[in-house]
């Protein structure tokens, strides 16, 4: 028992902080409580966390991607282009597709050409953003009473939320990846020791292509609820995506230099977060303080996570001394 | 060794290649005040850029730096308008380096990966900048400040002066120096600068402080130039000076680097932005194409690396033939 709280001790703690933080809100805001803003959180929780999930992986494998609001900009655009012309079912598939496209770029420039990942997907963000501005053309593409994209952000399936259906759909998928496939731990070997894992025989460049093409697809499926949600495609949606995402990640307990990745954690994160949002809106808290608190949020997150990589690396050291 | 040298300071003969074709092809290219107007421009970039050469050569990044010119600039504008010019040019100094400690202590002293720490400030010194002024825009009168960005000594700017004077200083720092060399052993090696007992932690926080001064300098010439604080200014600003100190041939990996060549692709880049408004880029499409610079830029040392293995290659083939 005693071991299976130690083991899970990142995840509880989280769960306590949101509990605790759930409880002052509700206290000093009745509002909280009531079933409507639950779900309403759950739907916001949905919207970071599939992405999260995806940037998990990244994460995992040792890179990570700060294309992803970009990423979430173009697929709404190219979502909304393909949907008032040619139907939904095509639109979705484009999205996929042109996600996918962004992916495999992303992951060739990272290991073909040999920039590291964040100064590579620096560049992507810019080039994506510019491609979706100007394919939108500096406009709003409006997608009014297109009632199969609205279910994606407000049709339930036997009362629950689809977004949430979706959310636990993906997060079951990823945990089966991330911890019971060989794919998994080979990113995880990729993530913790590339060169070690190269000579071993893992092919390092594809599973770093992978991991970028798995975050470029559940981004897709942020995009999916999002559009969903603003009934538009806008090109300028997303600007903050990437903080968002990358401080779920890490305040869930993802190691930033890579190898040990956290699903659960990055889940009870984004749902942490996401009753920060709601609890400061909901007491009509200025959105600037909003951006500074989970900014605030991000740095004490790495402090934090600063701080276990160092007792780590120092374990590591102790056992080789042995 | 000739060839060498002509590879290092590519970006000097690029500049004037690319001037000389300019100065023949527009007419407005030549006027004065154009020329004039790209050193000014040159230079806002290219001060914040001298910092950063620092930062990249001990292979880290600042993003922060931006909201680091919308947080410095309101407050500089808040305390001119009521302490008078000296004392507020100070105090902007003595908080840029405060910003600047904030990024270093974090980075060095709990081991955390650069980019995601900035990535924190980046959103919350902004995030700042908007509360302490609530979004509103601070009009700058002192005459003796503004010339700052618009004077001119003789025929050149007063920025390029400030640009000039701290780009030679910064280059005696780095090459002249304990600390300078302190910096570019870092990028090389930090294993090896921990075992020959330079205190690491102490020269990448004083890294960071050094970029908080420069950006400090490069917020009066900015906003100077456009005489008003505004919280909105500079959201590309960390991308822009990455890009002149790559573009400057400095490595992304660390160690290797110049302050001369920073200043001079400060000045190119200038030039190429200069020339897309000359000929009436579309402003979507000039992002696009800073981003492909960028990308070019970074994959340069790529190139450069498989030329060198391609004329090893060769020479192989001849000896072994012989």
């Amino acid at each position: 028992m005693k071991r299976l709280i130690m083991k899970h001790s990142d995840n509880l703690s989280l769960g306590a902080v949101i509990i605790i933080l759930f409880a002052v809100f509700s206290v000093m805001q009745p509002n909280m409580m009531t079933a409507f803003n639950i779900k309403n959180i759950l739907v916001q929780v949905s919207l970071t966390a599939i992405a999260a999930a995806g940037m998990t992986f990244a994460y995992t494998a040792g890179v990570f991607d700060m294309s992803i609001g970009s990423i979430l900009a173009l697929v709404s655009v190219v979502l909304a282009k393909v949907a008032t012309t040619s139907g939904v079912f095509p639109a979705v598939v484009a999205a996929f597709v042109i996600a996918v496209i962004a992916g495999v770029v992303n992951g060739l420039i990272v290991t073909k050409l040999k920039i590291q990942a964040f100064a590579a997907t620096l560049v992507t963000m810019i080039l994506i953003r510019g491609i979706a501005v100007l394919m939108a053309n500096g406009a709003d593409i409006p997608l009014y009473s297109m009632e199969s994209i609205k279910f994606l952000s407000s049709g339930t399936i036997a009362g629950i939320p689809f977004p949430i259906i979706l959310t636990v759909f993906v997060y079951v998928c990823s945990y089966i990846i991330y911890y019971k496939t060989a794919f998994g731990m080979k990113l995880r070997s990729v993530g913790s020791n590339a060169e070690a894992s190269k000579i071993s025989g893992i092919k390092t460049d594809r599973m770093i292509i992978a991991a970028f093409t798995m975050t470029a697809v559940t981004a897709v499926l942020s995009s999916l609820i999002k559009t969903a949600q603003v009934m538009f495609g806008k090109a300028t949606i997303g600007e903050d995506f990437a903080l968002d995402v990358m401080t779920t990640v890490i305040l869930g307990g993802t190691l930033v230099t890579g190898g040990k990745g956290n699903l659960t954690g990055t889940l009870t994160a984004s749902i942490l977060i996401a009753v920060i949002k709601n609890g400061l809106n909901i007491n009509n808290v200025n959105s600037y303080y909003q951006q500074l608190v989970i900014g605030m949020i991000l740095i004490f997150a790495l402090i934090v996570n600063g701080i276990k990589a160092m007792k780590n690396e120092r374990q590591i050291r102790r056992e080789g001394e042995f | 060794m000739k060839k060498i040298n002509i590879g290092k300071h590519a970006v000097v003969l690029i500049l004037i290649i690319f001037w000389i074709v300019m100065y023949a092809m527009s007419s407005s290219f030549r006027l004065g005040d154009n020329l004039k107007s790209i050193l000014r421009e040159a230079s806002m970039t290219g001060i914040a850029a001298l910092g950063m050469t620092f930062i990249i050569i001990m292979g880290d990044f600042d993003l922060s730096i931006g909201s680091m010119v919308a947080l410095l600039g309101i407050v500089m504008a808040g305390f001119m308008n009521s302490a008078g010019l000296i004392p507020s040019l100070v105090i902007v100094c003595a908080i840029g380096v405060v910003c600047g400690f904030i990024n270093g202590v974090i980075i060095a002293y709990f081991n955390v990966p650069a980019f995601i720490t900035t990535l924190g400030t980046y959103y919350s010194f902004r995030a700042m900048a908007y509360i302490l002024n609530d979004a509103n825009t601070i009009i700058c009168t002192n005459p003796v400040f503004l010339k700052i960005g618009s004077g001119s000594i003789g025929v050149i700017p007063v920025p390029f002066i400030i640009f000039i004077v701290l780009g030679v200083i910064g280059c005696i720092v780095l090459n002249r120096t304990v600390y300078g060399r302190n910096v570019r052993a870092l990028g090389n090696s930090e294993k090896a600068c921990k075992i020959s007992g330079i205190n690491t932690k102490k020269v990448k926080m004083l890294a960071f402080m050094l970029m908080g001064l420069c950006t400090a300098v490069s917020t009066m010439v900015i906003t100077a130039r456009q005489a008003c604080a505004s919280t909105d200014v500079a959201t590309n600003f960390h991308f822009d000076a990455i890009t002149v100190v790559v573009l400057g041939g400095t490595k992304l990996t660390g160690g290797e680097g110049s302050i001369f060549n920073t200043i001079i692709a400060a000045i190119l880049y200038a030039t190429i932005s200069n020339c897309l408004n000359l000929y009436h880029v579309d402003a979507k499409w000039q992002r696009i194409c800073m981003g492909l610079i960028l990308l070019m830029a970074f994959s340069f040392g790529f190139i450069q690396q498989l030329i060198v293995k391609m004329r090893e290659n060769s020479q192989k083939k001849i000896t072994q033939n012989a």
